[in-house]
């Protein structure tokens, strides 16, 4: 296929101007670099947080990230960016909190916020954070990508290189684990709404 | 899979928590810092990983000359077995014997045969029994003596050695 039977500005067109050498190829991979980052960056940088690395954490994770898609770039498939991003930050995000103290145990109690929290966004997050924190990282990463981020079990699958099996049995248990936790905390809230 | 995907969290709180989690977007500065990130490398060639350019010309030299040893060796080999072989030898070998280590084992073996053989005719066998129990390998050490008929003396393949055997065959021809 030749560069100009591909429309201007389609991923393959990017890609067919990355291969090629040369300044036209450095500046086409500048240019789909910066696509991949305006395109993901956010839903990246959203699965990092929720996988339990603070905003900073998250920030490094990213650069990571990058670092990793500049020097894979040219093995990159255009219809796989979202993917591949996924995928790597996954594992980087996976690699950081190991280093970081675990905060996820089954023994801990679970959050009990005052029920005028939650009409501030920012603790809802804490509060969803915190219940996340205590699920297991392949069911969490699993939930966070099909019920946050809304990506599909195909999609999933291919981020994580899982049988398309394997996800929905993870979101299935995840959920559940979800649900049980979300119930337990509403209970301490009614109960803390009655005593006052 | 459509049935789980079907399956939502019916808790309004859970509801509640992931549609703040959607909304969570990343601050500013986290993109600009992504994109500092991508302007300054694209700049910079693209590292490039050719290290075939050297390990495969390498890879040939230690091959090529693995091989040329592994000829040579083959070489000594041919030379420790073109050794010429007793008459006897010759003519009872047959020609289908072309490998090495099969025509070293015939070097071996039929000497010991032939004197056997010429020691059936008279009575006593004693002194070649130790000779033809004696195992063909180890095959070099072996191949490398001299073949043990040209030592054998007399009718009854007497070893030159063997006094008592060498008087007790003159004594039978007399």
């Amino acid at each position: 296929m030749s560069t100009e039977e591909l429309a201007p500005g389609s991923p393959a067109d990017t890609l067919e101007r990355a291969k090629s050498p040369g300044r036209s190829g450095s500046a086409a991979r500048k240019l789909r670099l910066r696509g991949m980052v305006t395109q993901h960056h956010a839903t990246v940088w959203r699965f990092l947080r929720r996988l339990g690395l603070d905003a900073d954490d998250a920030d490094d994770a990213i650069q990571d990230v990058l670092m990793v898609v500049m020097r894979k770039l040219d093995r990159i498939d255009p219809r796989f960016e979202r993917s591949f991003l996924l995928r790597t930050a996954y594992r980087v995000g996976c690699r950081l909190r190991a280093k970081r103290p675990q905060i996820g145990n089954e023994n801990l109690a679970d959050p009990v916020p005052h029920p005028d929290v939650l009409v501030d966004q920012k603790r809802a997050r804490e509060l969803l954070d915190e219940i996340l924190a205590r699920m297991s990282e392949e069911l969490r990463a699993v939930f966070v990508l099909h019920d946050i981020e809304r990506l599909t079990m195909a999609d999933i699958a291919e981020a994580l290189e899982l049988k398309p099996g394997t996800v929905a049995s993870r979101l299935r248990r995840a959920r559940e684990d979800f649900n049980k936790r979300v119930t337990r905390v509403e209970a301490r809230m009614n109960v803390r709404e009655i005593e006052q | 899979m459509s049935g789980a995907s079907e399956h939502r969290p019916v808790s309004p709180l859970g509801q509640q928590l992931l549609a703040a989690a959607r909304d969570d977007d990343p601050p500013r500065s986290s993109v600009q810092r992504a994109l500092e990130q991508v302007d300054a490398d694209a700049g910079a060639p693209a590292p490039t990983r050719r290290w075939w350019r050297w390990a495969l010309p390498a890879a040939a030299v230690v091959l090529g000359s693995v091989a040329f040893a592994f000829i040579r060796l083959g070489g000594n080999n041919e030379s420790v077995v073109a050794e010429p072989l007793p008459a006897a030898a010759m003519s009872a070998a047959p020609t289908s014997a072309t490998t090495s280590a099969s025509a070293v084992k015939m070097a071996v073996a039929l000497p010991t045969a032939s004197a056997s053989a010429a020691t059936s005719s008279s009575a006593s066998r004693a002194p070649s029994t130790l000779a033809q129990r004696r195992p063909a390998t180890p095959v070099a050490k072996t191949a490398a003596k001299p073949p043990a008929a040209s030592k054998r003396v007399g009718s009854c393949g007497c070893a030159p050695t063997n006094l008592m055997c060498v008087m007790r065959c003159k004594q039978k021809k007399k």
